[in-house]
């Protein structure tokens, strides 16, 4: 999709949405819901090729493959939470937002972890025992 | 040589460089970012510090990678904690049902050997239990005792007669080879009171 069919998408739900908010407040959110749907599974395609040219990158590079998957998990993850985090804010859970960024977050460390104890050991291993 | 170690290391930082800033730019603006940045500056660390490690023989790979196996498994199966409680637990009862039966062997032995020493110049190498169900050691559910057999050596200070039987009886097992084995497997059956099971003889080695 283009960037102006999702624009123009995204403004005529905007529309609809201000509309309908105050007759049927729950189909307005479901106007909110299919939008974001919509437009995440139309930028999907295009963040594959992005993702690609990553992995390419890398293996040109002689990264390892471990480190980019965890990079590309990261970005996933970011991502989701994100969508997910901004979806109940607009149905006005504040707080349930909060703890999908939450959940994000401690993904994130949990793929970062394994990276981290790596480092801290190998760096333990350098050090002598005397 | 080197120098192509060198040159890898300054191509893979450049490269992990220009990719990091692309994936920073990816990520959306919000909390999650300094994570991300976190995680990405990581493995730039580990990259940076990768002479360090060939240095030092350090394989920084398997190292993460075995951790990240011990996370995802913690993370599964998270009652992995009571599989490994069922697992211990059948291999402890595994281990004492091998007793049993080993020390039942060692005991079935023991009452044979005399007579079976004397009547058919034999020994017992070794006993099997075939059981009707799996994993019920029980009497009632044993059908079938498995018996293998050798030759017994001669005993101390009748070397001479022993050996002279030894031979003899070898010559004529070639031929009553069958009945020598029912006669062993009825007077095993007196000896060790097992009427209504099944006892078999081989000789050791010979299988079925």
């Amino acid at each position: 999709m283009d960037i102006l069919q999702i624009t123009i998408l995204g403004v005529l739900a905007s529309l609809l949405y201000i509309l309908l908010k105050e007759v049927h407040g729950s189909i307005a959110f479901l106007i909110i819901l299919i939008t974001g749907i919509v437009i995440f599974f139309s930028i999907i395609q295009q963040i594959q090729l992005i993702f690609e040219t990553i992995r390419k990158l890398g293996d040109q590079a002689n990264i390892e493959g471990l480190y980019l998957t965890t990079i590309l998990k990261i970005i996933g993850i970011s991502y989701i939470a994100e969508i997910g985090a901004h979806l109940t804010k607009d149905a006005g859970l504040n707080s349930v937002s909060k703890y999908i960024e939450l959940a994000g977050k401690i993904f994130i460390l949990l793929l970062a972890v394994p990276i981290i104890t790596a480092v801290i050991e190998a760096i333990i291993g350098f050090i002598p025992n005397v | 040589m080197r120098i192509e170690i060198f040159t890898d290391w300054v191509t893979q930082i450049i490269l992990f460089i220009i990719l990091a800033s692309v994936i920073d730019l990816l990520i959306p603006a919000n909390h999650l970012q300094k994570y991300v940045r976190l995680a990405i500056s990581l493995i730039l660390i580990l990259i940076l510090l990768q002479p360090v490690f060939y240095l030092f023989n350090t394989d920084i790979n398997a190292a993460i990678s075995s951790s990240m196996n011990r996370i995802e498994r913690q993370f599964n199966n998270e009652p992995s904690i009571e599989n490994q409680i069922d697992f211990e637990k059948n291999e402890i009862e595994n281990g004492q049902d091998a007793y049993i039966l080993k020390q039942m062997a060692i005991e079935l032995e023991k009452i044979a050997e005399e007579s079976l020493k004397e009547e058919f110049a034999v020994e017992i190498a070794s006993i099997d239990f075939q059981f009707s169900v799996m994993d019920s050691l029980t009497y009632e559910d044993l059908t079938e005792v498995i018996v293998y057999i050798t030759e017994s050596e001669p005993g101390e200070g009748a070397m001479n007669t022993v050996e002279d039987v030894v031979i003899e009886w070898d010559h004529e097992e070639e031929e009553h080879a069958e009945e020598s084995f029912q006669e062993i497997e009825n007077s095993l059956r007196e000896l060790w009171e097992i009427e209504d099971k099944e006892i078999t003889v081989y000789w050791e080695g010979e299988g079925f």
